[in-house]
């Protein structure tokens, strides 16, 4: 195989995967939106916190990786309940500006806090294969990409059943469209919220532990992630479930071709020039729902 | 005495305090004090786009970033005068900003947030990589000293003066623009954007001017860091400063242009005074932030201003005068089950 062919299909390998997560993010950004019309800015936190969580009680506690990722989850999940506890319930009769702000807030405490309790040295996450790289002709890939790609795939592809098919995701959808209507129909709409910021801190803690093998753990680690990942929600339509997705991989791919390709030291502003271009020409992100306003 | 004239005499002693200020204090504290002047201007900037328009931005420290540079070029390879370098400065970031945020401006209100830290985060790559005009992660040094004919404003405590005159211009334009009808067409805009629009309030071209202002804000801050420390470097200008000066803003009261200055100083000088803090403190605010918000979000100013009742009160009937209410008039109402 020539290896122009092979560099790009490591390329696209690669894009996807970190794009998948990216995608992963902002479907449990576009889920808080949804339920009570916020954006969480601390998302990146709690993709931080998992990835902490699993790394200390793999490597430091020396658990069995896949009960460290369990334990690490149910952490995340804790953590995404609190976020509500202490920034969402006590102001959501206030302008929903106050929330979005206690958000930053907590982003703000939730890195310090990380930095102080676990120092601001950079950790190890165990490998979940020993294998250096999977080859396929003169493609090599890391497995990590491999796993990342099973793992959203299986993810997504549960999600968009738990939606579609199940009494709970249908009583979710009822909350995100209508509350009131919602409540009148028995259903309680306070429990599923905490539902929902339960689900948004599962979403970013599996985003975490799969990020954790590639960018190591380290309290910063997240901001970006997250940034990135509303980055996917806004090019794919705000609150659109499969928009988030293909927003993620777009900006995925973006960031990866246009580091290699364009210049590496710009990776990171790859995403926000996507969503700059993106709104440019479609102010309402790909699939159409009312992104922006009209100005 | 009336009330009025109490306030006089109390402004009065203030001043003259700023005055003698540097000349009882030690270098450093010089120094902590221009640091800490600059902050205010840079979150007066951010006052007048999130707390008086309602725009939230978090690229205030890219607008910094580019009103140092703007002068550290055009000082050191142009050789202009600082007096010329700072207003072209600050328009170059006010400019900067209008033209960046364009874009932005038609993301709905959360993601607007969101998309400043987009404009942040592409400075201070530029800031970082264009190597032959900000000289990368090396940064600019031998930025020279300002002067006023053949008076040199070269010391710490020189520069303590002219911070001070630009600290004093921005916080009285700040209290100016807020009674002004800039001001009113950007609380229309901040309250709710469909009215103000019926009532014939172009809000595209607030919403800009609201960015260009803080901008402009924070591009005369830069000028006036890169004469203080003659020294600038891309890290300077992060993304932490943003949210820095943001958490700034809040902690002060982001809706009064007095909270910028009280938070903007309180957030300087505590890790400063607090040394056993130095660790804690960002965590402290970010917890603070929140606490805050739920108990008291008008911020710190109002709150002080509670505490602080019941002493006024006593000065002004010790000295006979009538007893005024509340000076610092916040609206709970555009705080409190506002738009939802």
């Amino acid at each position: 195989m020539n290896s122009d062919l092979a560099l790009n299909l490591q390329l696209l390998a690669s894009g996807l995967a970190i794009g998948s997560i990216y995608g992963l993010i902002a479907f449990g950004i576009n889920l808080i939106y949804r339920a009570v019309s916020v954006v969480n800015f601390a998302v990146g936190e709690l993709v931080m916190l998992g990835a902490y969580f699993g790394s200390l009680l793999a490597l430091s506690l020396g658990l069995p990786l896949p009960l460290a990722m369990v334990i690490a989850l149910v952490g995340s999940v804790g953590v995404g309940l609190l976020l509500e506890r202490t920034t969402y319930t006590p102001l959501r009769n206030a302008d929903l500006h106050m929330v979005v702000v206690a958000t930053i807030g907590a982003s703000i405490f939730l890195q310090e806090f990380s930095r102080i309790i676990w120092g601001a040295q950079v950790r190890q996450f165990p490998a979940i294969f020993d294998v250096k790289s999977v080859d396929i002709g003169n493609i090599h890939l890391s497995p990590q990409y491999l796993v990342i790609l099973a793992v959203t795939a299986v993810l997504l592809l549960s999600l968009y059943l738990f939606f579609q098919r199940t009494v709970a995701g249908k009583i979710m959808e009822a909350v995100a469209q209508d509350k009131d209507t919602a409540a009148l129909m028995g259903i309680k709409v306070n429990r599923w919220t905490t539902v929902t910021f339960g689900m948004h801190g599962l979403l970013a803690g599996i985003g975490g532990l799969l990020l954790a093998p590639l960018f190591l753990v380290f309290p910063t680690m997240g901001f970006l992630v997250g940034m990135k990942g509303f980055c996917a929600s806004m090019i794919g339509g705000f609150g659109n479930m499969q928009g988030a997705v293909i927003g993620g991989l777009l900006v995925g791919l973006v960031e990866t071709f246009g580091a290699y390709y364009i210049a590496s030291d710009y990776q990171d502003g790859f995403a926000f020039i996507a969503v700059v271009a993106v709104l440019a020409l479609r102010p309402r992100g790909i699939f159409g729902e009312p992104v922006a306003e009209k100005v | 005495m009336r009330e009025g004239t109490v306030r006089r005499v109390a402004v009065g002693i203030g001043a003259v305090c700023l005055l003698i200020f540097p000349m009882v204090v030690g270098q450093y504290a010089v120094h902590v004090a221009n640091i800490a002047g600059v902050y205010v201007i840079l979150t007066l900037g951010m006052y007048l786009s999130f707390g008086l328009a309602g725009q939230m931005s978090l690229a205030q420290g890219a607008f910094w970033g580019i009103g140092a540079y703007s002068t550290a070029l055009l000082m050191k390879n142009l050789g202009l005068s600082f007096w010329i370098a700072l207003p072209l400065s600050a328009v170059a970031a006010a400019v900067f900003g209008m033209v960046v945020c364009l874009p932005a401006i038609r993301v709905r209100k959360f993601y607007l947030g969101m998309a400043t830290v987009g404009v942040q985060v592409v400075a201070s790559l530029v800031f970082m990589n264009w190597v032959p005009v900000t000289g990368g992660a090396n940064g600019m040094g031998g930025i020279p000293a300002p002067a006023i004919g053949p008076l040199v404003i070269s010391s710490q405590h020189d520069v303590f003066y002219l911070i001070l005159v630009f600290t004093a211009l921005a916080y009285f334009g700040a209290r100016r623009l807020r009674v002004s009808r800039i001001g009113r067409s950007c609380e229309a805009l901040r309250e709710d954007p469909l009215a103000a629009q019926a009532a014939g309030i172009d809000i595209v071209a607030t919403k800009l001017l609201a960015f260009g202002l803080a901008a402009f804000y924070a591009g005369a801050a830069g000028s006036l860091y890169a004469v203080q420390i003659h020294y600038i470097e891309p890290k300077v200008f992060e993304l932490s400063v943003s949210v820095a000066v943001f958490a700034m803003l809040f902690f002060g009261g982001h809706r009064i242009p007095e909270g910028a200055v009280v938070g903007a100083v309180t957030l300087i000088l505590i890790p400063e005074t607090l040394k056993f803090l130095q660790n804690y403190y960002m965590a402290l605010y970010g917890a603070g932030i929140i606490l805050l918000l739920v108990y008291h979000p008008e911020g710190m100013v109002s709150l002080l201003s509670r505490w602080t009742e019941p002493i006024r009160r006593a000065i002004s009937r010790r000295l006979g005068g009538p007893v005024s209410q509340e000076r610092i008039a916040v609206r709970p109402d555009s705080l409190i089950g506002g738009q939802r």
